[in-house]
């Protein structure tokens, strides 16, 4: 764990539970990311970990504890307030609106520097018109950055795949948040494309805080300075991505007993098999990275 | 929007620094010029064209150009409302009440100057409109369209009900503008009307290329993406409301001034269904389209009536025929030409741009395949989401090289596209990862 103190400038989710009805998706589940830190969200399908970001993003209410983030607490705050938070997500998927080409998406994403008014966006005038100039130039620019400008007037529908995961992950950065939130970045993308994403978060570090959900184990691993593994609700471990690694525990209940020796598989626990058969579906494009999951069972 | 000029694509390696390369390859991206210009031009043009128009035929002519006018100020608001927002409304005749009535009791009462007065009727009906976007916000389209049906339905009692501020049965007069000098009435008139138009067509063209346009087409795309981003969905979507409802109340009022007379009599609700199907018929979210509506819902009475003689039709018969085409023609639309008049015109000269200049034509396959394309990814709003998305950028112009994304060739990524692997196959290819490990 890192000082209070640094965590206190970051977020901080404290004992948070989250019931639907009768199920409890979350736990009790305490975790901090402090500024400058990439954490990883890890755990099989279910565990909770998308709840865990909707919490934080105001999407779900819990039912008990507390989230804070840069000291204060967040308690009614609704997802449009996250942008003037300086928090950002990107979604499961891409979530690109398929009508808004690409530099329009990114550009959207720049609400909390938007603030022209109704009358001068009617009239067209100075205010609206040079800030819709300001917004696009900064839009193209980072698209440049994620070297993906050839495609900004395209909509995201006619493009490859991991250029839309780019465009998704500029609408986020563009409004240069201090806590970004990553629901599976790497989903879908060739391993090359995986590295280069593996780099730029660790890049975006020096800006921000990176909370960080994925499947492949490979990119979570060469990432993240800290994970932490959720199973059925409940964290389950914390450490180093060494430390989560060689944890007997994390492997029992993140990726299931070994093969060979589960002569008896516990019920609650998913078996290797089901479980990254169940995550395959939902990542879309099959790739590369397939393998990462039963390599990281034999290890 | 970068068909014209290809875009830079594979020059951006040879560049001598990283923060050189970004810059220059930020200016080579095309951005979207200021619309102002572009716009004021149009209406400029468009003013020229409407007073040549009308100056050159009869008086009775120049009655049905303000009316085709007054309905592309209703239908501009509706195209908003449901191309750029993905909201429905079946009552939108309720709003051209509240205008119509908003503009008589204030020539009644308080009469003042008339483009105040016109305003005044705006404002009351986008304040009406607000009213009924606060709830409609939460409601997805059938249930929208089933408030706003009820809405059509349920407000023409209110003037029966409180017939001493409505006059009843009879309504209120209102008192037609004055026409300076020689010029006739149905001029004057038809020039107040067109002018109307143009300028809420010129407003609504700007305010598409703003900021609340851009959040108008996201929260029709994705609500959840639109509130992560940091739009208020549900403000979004009011406003919206509101704009069109001002548009509806200023084209009522504008009715009003140029029969002379209110009465709900005259907003049926086969009114408000005709106003949708007008503005289907010209293409949802396109300010060019909704003038072949506008076109049509001024015309359909008298092209209907000739039909119900011609087929010698009995006279209550002969009385739905023109309701009763609206809606084939609704349902046609839909299901043949989602784009609408507009898509069609569009297609039209994009072809011909290609067969002059010789270029592109990549591109128009692409973006004939576009309605269907993105169509099936764009979500349950039928035709709304990828006509609009095409139309935004023709926003007020119909010239080819302009709309649309660039060349929209189907450049399928070989391996790494959402959905190309079926689940069976992931699940068969994970199997075999597992008994390899």
């Amino acid at each position: 764990m890192t000082g209070t103190t640094s965590a206190e400038r970051g977020l901080v989710v404290a004992e948070l539970s989250v019931h639907f009805g009768g199920l409890t998706a979350l736990d009790e589940v305490s975790l901090d990311v402090a500024p400058n830190e990439v954490v990883g969200l890890i755990g099989p399908n279910g565990a909770g970990k998308t709840t865990l970001f909707n919490a934080i993003t105001g999407f779900v209410r819990p039912t008990h504890g507390a989230i804070r983030w840069q000291g204060r607490p967040l308690r009614h705050h609704r997802p449009h307030h996250l942008g003037k938070l300086g928090i950002a997500r990107t979604l499961q998927g891409v979530g690109l609106w398929p009508g808004l080409t690409a530099l329009e998406n990114v550009a959207c994403g720049a609400q909390p520097s938007l603030h022209a008014d109704l009358a001068s966006a009617l009239t067209g005038t100075w205010r609206s018109s040079r800030e819709e100039g300001r917004v696009h130039r900064e839009a193209a620019a980072l698209l440049a950055e994620l070297g993906v400008a050839e495609w900004a007037g395209r909509l995201p529908g006619s493009l490859p795949y991991g250029v839309q995961k780019r465009v998704a992950l500029a609408r986020a950065l563009i409004s240069r948040p201090r806590l970004l939130l990553l629901d599976e970045p790497a989903s879908g993308l060739s391993a090359a494309d995986m590295d280069e994403l593996s780099a730029r978060i660790r890049r975006l570090r020096d800006e921000m805080a990176v909370l960080l959900v994925e499947h492949h184990m490979d990119l979570v691993m060469a990432t993240c300075d800290r994970i932490v593994v959720l199973n059925f609700g409940e964290v389950v471990a914390t450490g180093t991505p060494a430390e989560v690694q060689a944890s007997p525990e994390v492997t029992a209940a993140y990726l299931g007993e070994p093969v060979d020796v589960a002569v008896s598989t516990p019920t609650e626990l998913p078996a290797p098999e089901p479980a990254s058969a169940a995550a395959r579906p939902r990542d879309g494009a099959g790739s590369r990275g397939q393998t990462t999951e039963p390599g990281d069972a034999a290890n | 929007m970068t068909s014209t000029a290809p875009p830079p694509v594979g020059d951006l390696s040879p560049a001598p620094s990283p923060l050189h390369r970004l810059a220059r390859s930020a200016e080579r991206v095309h951005l979207p010029p200021q619309p102002l210009v572009r716009n004021l031009i149009f209406f400029v043009f468009g003013c020229a064209f409407f007073y040549v128009l009308t100056v050159s035929v009869s008086a009775y002519n120049d009655f049905q150009i303000g009316q085709i006018a007054l309905y592309a100020v209703v239908l501009a608001g509706l195209s908003l409302l449901t191309g750029l927002n993905g909201q429905f409304s079946l009552g939108h005749g309720a709003f051209m009440i509240i205008g119509a009535y908003a503009l008589a009791l204030l020539q009644v009462h308080s009469p003042m100057n008339l483009a105040l007065e016109l305003v005044l009727a705006t404002a009351v009906a986008a304040v009406a409109g607000v009213v009924v976007g606060v709830p409609a916000a939460r409601l997805s389209p059938p249930y929208l369209a089933g408030v706003t049906l009820l809405l059509a339905l349920g407000l023409p009692q209110l003037s029966a009900q409180y017939g001493s501020v409505f006059g009843g049965e009879q309504g209120l007069t209102t008192t037609p503008p004055i026409a300076p000098g020689s010029i006739s009435s149905e001029q004057w008139l038809a020039w107040i009307e067109v002018l109307c138009a143009l300028v809420v067509i010129l407003l609504l063209a700007n305010l598409v290329r703003s900021r609340f346009g851009r959040n108008f087409r996201a929260v029709r795309d994705d609500e959840v993406a639109a509130a992560v981003a940091g739009i208020h969905v549900a403000r979004t979507k009011v406003l919206a409301f509101a704009i069109s409802a001002g548009c509806a109340g200023l084209g009522g009022a504008l009715l009003a001034l140029s029969t002379g007379v209110v009465n709900v009599g005259e907003f049926p609700l086969s009114l408000s269904i005709a106003l949708l199907a007008a503005m289907v018929l010209g293409g949802a979210g396109s300010l060019v389209g909704i003038w072949w509506g506008a076109i049509a819902l001024v015309y359909m009475p008298t092209w209907s009536t000739s039909l119900s003689k011609q087929l010698s039709l009995g006279t209550s018969a002969s009385a739905y025929l023109s309701d009763a085409i609206f809606g084939v023609v609704l349902i046609a639309v839909i299901l043949v030409a989602p784009t609408g008049i507009q898509g069609g015109v569009r297609w039209l000269l994009r072809r011909l741009w290609v067969a002059i200049t010789g270029r592109g034509s990549a591109g128009a396959a692409g973006a004939r395949a576009g309605p269907l394309g993105p169509g099936s990814g764009a979500g349950s709003a039928p035709g709304a989401g990828p006509l609009a998305a095409a139309e935004v950028a023709a926003s007020g112009d119909g010239v080819p090289p302009a709309v649309g994304g660039g060349p929209r060739t189907t450049r399928v990524p070989d391996d790494r596209r959402p959905g190309t692997g079926t689940p069976a196959a992931d699940v068969a290819e994970t199997r075999q990862g597992g008994e390899r490990s």
